[in-house]
């Protein structure tokens, strides 16, 4: 093999710690969710596909983290953008999709669980105080969506972005920023627990999802379409062989990833509520004939 | 009264959440540039340094990437030198030190990584020397060091205490109301 390709894929940075904590959570999910699935009688919140999910972001979380895709997001734009979407638009909805809260809880010992349980219970039905009144308000949809735009492009301003490349305290709230508003912004869009709010009715949810698109959409056009380069950091970095690009080259790209990827991520999830919708309704019993429909009946 | 178990069961999911708050990070950064693309007798090379900025009596890490000198474009992939030999000569004046930089230590096995400690602030000269199959190069630089004493954080423990203070008087709260309703 190629040694600059061969050093290339052996750029990983395990980090055991944090592999520990991930497992960790993991597996009270898994042991929460056999609980679950043995006390519900048709098995519709502990699904298999909820398990894979959880399983899959934790994989995915992984790869984003520690292995070359990360090392490789220091030297090149469209490695880190692939980074970013790996978090925010793959491991984030996979992670909501498979809806951790019940599942972590019910992974918990008995005494634990129902405290953390009473807490929980606190959040969506507690007394009506100041503490709930303002986790309500600083987590409506609106919000959420508005803390991920802005989070999203102030770091994707040049000062802020060549920070965290040069800074590994920067880069670590860049990416806290990034997961946990995307976390917040994909928890409305599934719905997943702890419902605080209402659920949104699947009308709005797909409009919320659709509101997601220009976040990312602007942004990539603004970035792929730049007359100079933005991210002067990377101009300080080698040109590797087998991957590189050039820095403008390498500017374009991650543009278009973040356009092109990173909106119809929004649009597919719109889909597939939206299919998800048309098939519950082709699943409903027939409507009974109209009672305007004359068919002479009336005449008899 | 909160129940004494409810408020560390609290606590514990406080920390718990605050910790992969945190660890959801562990991003990578390139460092700061200290010298790049300089042509070195038959090399090019750069160094890079992380944290911002290096301090005393604490670990810091040096990166360096060497490229062939040969038909060297800045603009276009370069090819970079495998398995050289890398010594990092720090002197302020009163001391000397040295430090093998090493693929082993990279995290990126196209580089050269050395974490090390140097023993007080100032200025430090930096000599890197790479030798490789007969062939030489050599590049300084200048590197200032804060005293241990300036690195403390003050922004990130602000930041945390924050977060633990908020998410410590929702936990507050939820057991307050609680026990009201008790």
């Amino acid at each position: 093999m190629d040694p600059v390709l061969r050093g290339l894929l052996l750029s990983w940075e395990l980090r055991p710690v944090f592999i520990l904590f991930l497992l960790t959570l993991a597996i009270l999910y898994t042991i929460g969710w056999t609980r679950l699935r043995r006390k519900s009688v048709n098995s519709t919140l502990a699904n298999r596909w909820r398990l894979t999910a959880y399983w899959v972001a934790f994989a995915i979380v992984i790869i984003a983290l520690m292995s070359p895709i990360d090392i490789l997001g220091a030297e090149l734009f469209y490695f880190h953008m692939i980074q970013h979407l790996l978090l925010t638009m793959i491991a984030a909805p996979l992670v909501m999709l498979a809806n951790p809260m019940p599942f972590i809880m019910w992974g918990l010992p008995r005494k634990p669980r129902k405290r953390f349980g009473r807490m929980i219970a606190w959040m969506i039905s507690g007394k009506e105080s100041l503490g709930r009144k303002i986790l309500r308000q600083a987590t409506k949809p609106g919000v959420c969506w508005f803390i991920m735009l802005a989070l999203l492009w102030i770091w994707h301003e040049p000062p802020m972005y060549n920070l965290a490349l040069r800074n590994e305290f920067w880069h670590d709230i860049e990416h806290i920023a990034f997961f946990w508003s995307a976390i917040l912004y994909w928890w409305h869009a599934i719905g997943a627990a702890p419902h605080i709010h209402p659920k949104m009715a699947r009308i709005f949810r797909v409009g919320y999802l659709f509101g997601g698109i220009p976040v990312t959409f602007i942004l990539g056009v603004k970035i792929a379409f730049a007359t100079g380069i933005l991210y002067t950091y990377y101009e300080t970095r080698p040109r590797l062989p087998v991957i590189g690009l050039s820095v403008a080259d390498d500017q374009i790209l991650g543009g278009i990833i973040m356009w092109v990827p990173g909106s119809m991520m929004y649009f597919a999830a719109a889909l597939v509520l939206v299919a998800r919708w048309m098939q519950e309704q082709q699943n409903l019993p027939p409507v009974p004939d109209p009672e305007w429909l004359d068919r002479g009946e009336a005449a008899k | 009264m909160i129940q004494k178990g409810s408020f560390w069961v609290g606590i514990l999911s406080l920390l718990l959440a605050l910790f992969g708050f945190v660890t959801s990070a562990m991003a990578h950064a390139g460092g700061t540039p200290r010298i790049v693309n300089q042509p070195a007798g038959d090399f090019v090379i750069s160094v890079w340094t992380l944290p911002d900025p290096v301090v005393s009596e604490s670990e810091s890490n040096f990166i360096v990437y060497v490229a062939e000198a040969e038909g060297f474009d800045q603009s276009r992939a370069s090819t970079p030198v495998l398995g050289a030999n890398i010594q990092l000569t720090f002197t302020n004046g009163r001391q000397t030190i040295m430090f093998p930089a090493t693929h082993e230590r990279a995290t990126n096995k196209l580089f050269y990584e050395s974490y090390l400690e140097l023993p007080s602030g100032g200025t430090w000269m930096v000599d890197v020397v790479i030798s490789h199959e007969g062939l030489r190069g050599e590049a300084q630089f200048e590197v200032d060091v804060e005293g241990d004493a300036s690195q403390t954080n003050w922004l990130l423990y602000g930041g945390i205490g924050l977060i633990v203070i908020a998410v410590g008087w929702f936990v507050w709260q939820s057991f307050a109301d609680e026990e009201d309703d008790d």
